[in-house]
């Protein structure tokens, strides 16, 4: 019976890997210059917030262009993956409708196909920090730790919404001005210190804050990322990831029933 | 003997719509179900539209659990043969047949072994790596038929009986599919064609307003349920 129960849980491993992978290639497929909008994509971004807040604004140092982009890069991970969780259950409501799976397969799907292009622009990232930026430093090493912390956060909060919006699709709407705040939030076009101290306490509520800004530490400051935030955010992420997997296992069979 | 798969007790299950501003809407899709399902049994559901089958079918399936009555089910694999499950209009035949192929229960390797035979029962083997958003209905129909096909489950769910394609395609998928439930393989199908109900199936069940008005052999049940129909035509005045 155990044998059995492990050899399901690895088929629907093996299912999110071939559908993250399968929904990349098709949205590729979509567009004339297909997998090279995964870097082109973050790259116009790039150039929007450099006109607006470097030349408009005349806000930038020297390492701007570094600070916007390791910001944008973190961001887009994370903001990617919930906004196309929130209605991965129902768009695949022809799908649960017709066979049985059990429903934390499509925020999976939405972490990890976003997860895989985070990769790539990740490392383009560093490939940048090493040849214009500020070079290669021991405290690269950090890096996984802060990959695996991300993670996390992304996949908790992928689930979260995934699991709650079927029952109340209006909350979409509160789900994506809570994504636009925290983006503002998030210091992706400005740093800590351009924050006055007496409000910065504030910003550090946000997770995306708090692991942009250890990111920056890492590749621009050479410094280790300070291990308290990242501490109180893995254990955060894990407390609502387990409220988040016990809605979508409590519902598992109810979701097919909502009437879309 | 007989060995009890599936069994099923005054089961109900109800749809519910939400509103703030509305009142809640309840639609009782299944009232009172009372059925059982041995191994080897070929059991055919008929009823008129809407009372309730293809909910069955669902809760069969595992797909849904019902709000009242009690489902006692042996562990098995039940899976209801439906057509173009999770289809990328953009991914090729080959990698549609895959996804499809897992979301059926197969395993990878399984599928992929079984490429080419499925490829070429859909006749579609000169076709395998265009996107299928290109293919006509007919040709992913009959794609998703073959991918189907394969799938060897302990419980077979049957929603119409799915013939597909032109007129050759659907002889030899309805060859196909009168195979399995010749075999000593366990099947369920909900069909509205008397005639192939009383070939295949050695039990029936009909259903009416989610409730189980009579089950046994074709014979008996076919006799209540249409001097039911002729009866309701007649207070209906149609």
């Amino acid at each position: 019976m155990r044998r059995c129960k492990y050899k399901v849980s690895t088929h629907y491993l093996e299912f999110i890997w071939y559908r993250s992978l399968a929904q990349l290639r098709s949205e590729s497929s979509r567009a004339y210059l297909g997998y090279l909008w995964w870097v082109l994509e973050p790259l116009l971004h790039l150039v929007v917030f450099y006109i607006v807040f470097a030349l408009v604004l005349n806000r930038g140092d020297k390492d701007y262009v570094q600070v916007l982009l390791t910001g944008l890069v973190v961001w887009k991970w994370i903001d990617a993956s919930v906004r196309s969780s929130m209605d991965s259950i129902s768009q695949n409501a022809a799908l649960i409708d017709k066979v049985y799976l059990p429903k934390i397969v499509f925020p999976s799907v939405s972490v990890l196909s976003n997860g895989i292009k985070f990769g790539l622009t990740m490392a383009l990232l560093l490939l940048y920090s090493y040849l214009f930026g500020k070079g290669i430093s021991l405290h690269w090493v950090a890096l996984p730790l802060l990959i695996f912390v991300q993670s996390l956060l992304v996949y908790s909060a992928a689930c979260l919404v995934a699991a709650v919006t079927p029952f109340l699709p209006d909350i979409k709407i509160i789900f994506d001005k809570v994504m636009t705040l925290a983006f503002f939030m998030s210091g992706i076009f400005y740093t800590a210190e351009s924050i006055p101290e007496s409000i910065r306490g504030y910003f550090l509520l946000n997770p995306a804050f708090s692991l942009i800004e250890c990111y920056r530490d890492v590749l621009i400051n050479h410094q280790w990322p300070s291990l308290m935030p990242l501490f109180y955010m893995s254990v955060f992420s894990a407390v609502i990831f387990v409220i988040a997997a016990a809605i979508l296992r409590r519902f598992d069979r109810v979701y097919p029933r909502l009437i879309y | 003997m007989t060995d009890e798969l599936i069994k099923l007790q005054n089961v109900g299950v109800c749809y519910r719509s939400q509103s703030f501003l509305k009142s809640n809407r309840e639609k009782w899709a299944l009232n009172d179900i009372d059925m059982t399902l041995n191994r080897g049994d070929t059991l055919g559901i008929i009823g008129r539209n809407g009372v309730g089958k293809s909910t069955l079918l669902k809760l069969l399936a595992d797909i849904i659990t019902p709000d009242r009555g009690v489902i006692e089910r042996k562990p098995c694999r039940s899976t209801l043969l439906s057509l173009r499950v999770g289809f990328l209009n953009h991914l090729n035949a080959r990698e549609n047949a895959i996804m499809a192929g897992m979301l059926l229960g197969l395993s990878r390797k399984e599928i992929e072994s079984r490429l080419d035979a499925i490829l070429e029962f859909a006749e579609l083997t000169d076709s395998a790596n265009v996107p299928i958003g290109t293919f006509s209905t007919g040709m992913s129909a009959r794609l998703g038929f073959s991918i189907a096909m394969q799938i060897d489950p302990d419980v077979l769910l049957l929603d119409e009986m799915l013939a597909v394609g032109d007129a050759s395609f659907k002889e030899k998928s309805s060859r196909a599919i009168r195979q399995r439930m010749k075999s000593d393989k366990t099947v369920v199908v909900v069909a509205h064609n008397e005639l192939v109900i009383r070939e295949l199936c050695n039990k029936v069940l009909w259903i009416e307003n989610g409730r189980t008005m009579a089950t046994g052999n074709a014979d008996e049940v076919f006799e209540q349920y249409k001097s039911y129909l002729a009866e309701r035509s007649v207070n209906t005045g149609i």
